[in-house]
C-alpha cells in the first residue's frame, strides 16, 4: 500500500513565515517596547528567519541572478536589487547590533565592543531598513492580497471552500516575474 | 545536503557584508549620526511612547505601500496596456 504524504503548501508556508518576520520586525524596531534582552534576541531570530526566507525563494534568486543582464522582467530586475540592499542593510544591523550587545554575546561569555561608531551604524541601517522594508512589500503587495484572500479571508467566509489542490504546480519562469 | 549548501552561501554573503561593515567601521569612514525611526537604546519614554514607535514605523511602512502600489495603479490607468494586434 503507497503511503502519501501531506506537503505543507509552499505559499501558506511562504505566508506565515514572512507575517512573522514582518510583526517580529515592527517589535524589533522599538526596543523600549519589548526591552533590551527581548529586542537584542529578537534580532538574532529575525537573522534566521530571513535565511529560511531566502531558502524558500531561492529559485527566484537564482534565476534573476542567471538572467539579471539578459531577458529580465524591470520589476523583477528591480525587486532584486531593493532585495540585495535589504540583506545587506539587515547583515549590517544584525551585526552591529551583537557589537553593542548587553545580552546575546555575554550569554556566550563575549564582550560587546560598545563603540559609538557601531551604535550610529546600527540606528542608520535601522532607519534605512524602515523604508527598505516598505518599499519590499510594496513590490510584492499583489502576491500578498492574493495569499491572504486564498488562505485567511477565503476560509473564514462561509460558503467558500478553501481551494486545495492535491498538487500545486510550480509557477513559471514568467509567472514568478522572472521572464518577460 | 542542498539546503546546508544553500545555508551556508546566505551565511558566508553575510559574513562579507558584516567584514565590510567592520572594515568601514574600524577605520571611522561612519559618521556618529544617530536618531529618526529606531526605538533608540537608552532607557525613557512610557509604554504609549513605546507602542507609538511601532505605529510609527507601521505608518512609514503603510505610506510607502500606499505610494508605490496606488502610483503604479494610476500609472496603468493612465497608460493602459496595448492591445494586442489583430
Amino acid at each position: 500500500m503507497k503511503q502519501t504524504t501531506k506537503r505543507p503548501n509552499r505559499n501558506l508556508t511562504k505566508l506565515a513565515l514572512d507575517i512573522g518576520i514582518f510583526l517580529s520586525f515592527l517589535v524589533a524596531m522599538a526596543p523600549r517596547f519589548s526591552g533590551m534582552t527581548i529586542h537584542e534576541w529578537l534580532g538574532v531570530a529575525l537573522g534566521a528567519t530571513i535565511t529560511t526566507h531566502l531558502l524558500l525563494n531561492w529559485s527566484w534568486i537564482v534565476q534573476v541572478t542567471k538572467r539579471f543582464f539578459g531577458k529580465v522582467q524591470w520589476s523583477a530586475r528591480l525587486s532584486y536589487v531593493l532585495n540585495a540592499l535589504l540583506f545587506i542593510d539587515m547583515t549590517v544591523i544584525i551585526f552591529t547590533g551583537l557589537m553593542i550587545s548587553k545580552a546575546v554575546l555575554p550569554t556566550f561569555g563575549l564582550e560587546a565592543m560598545h563603540g559609538g561608531v557601531w551604535k550610529a551604524l546600527h540606528s542608520l541601517s535601522a532607519n534605512l531598513s524602515v523604508f527598505l522594508v516598505g518599499l519590499h512589500v510594496a513590490l510584492h503587495w499583489q502576491w500578498i492580497v492574493n495569499m491572504t484572500k486564498r488562505f485567511i479571508i477565503a476560509p473564514l467566509t462561509p460558503g467558500q471552500a478553501t481551494p486545495q489542490p492535491a498538487r500545486v504546480a510550480r509557477p513559471t519562469l514568467k509567472e514568478e516575474g522572472v521572464l518577460q | 545536503m542542498r539546503t546546508l549548501g544553500r545555508t551556508l552561501v546566505i551565511i558566508l554573503a553575510a559574513l562579507l557584508v558584516a567584514g565590510a561593515a567592520y572594515a568601514l567601521g574600524s577605520a571611522g569612514l561612519i559618521g556618529a549620526t544617530t536618531g529618526g525611526m529606531h526605538g533608540g537604546h537608552g532607557p525613557g519614554g512610557g509604554e504609549a511612547f513605546a507602542v507609538g514607535e511601532i505605529v510609527k514605523n507601521l505608518g512609514i511602512i503603510a505610506a510607502i505601500v500606499a505610494l508605490v502600489v496606488g502610483g503604479s495603479a494610476l500609472a496603468k490607468r493612465i497608460r493602459p496596456a496595448p492591445q494586442p494586434s489583430l
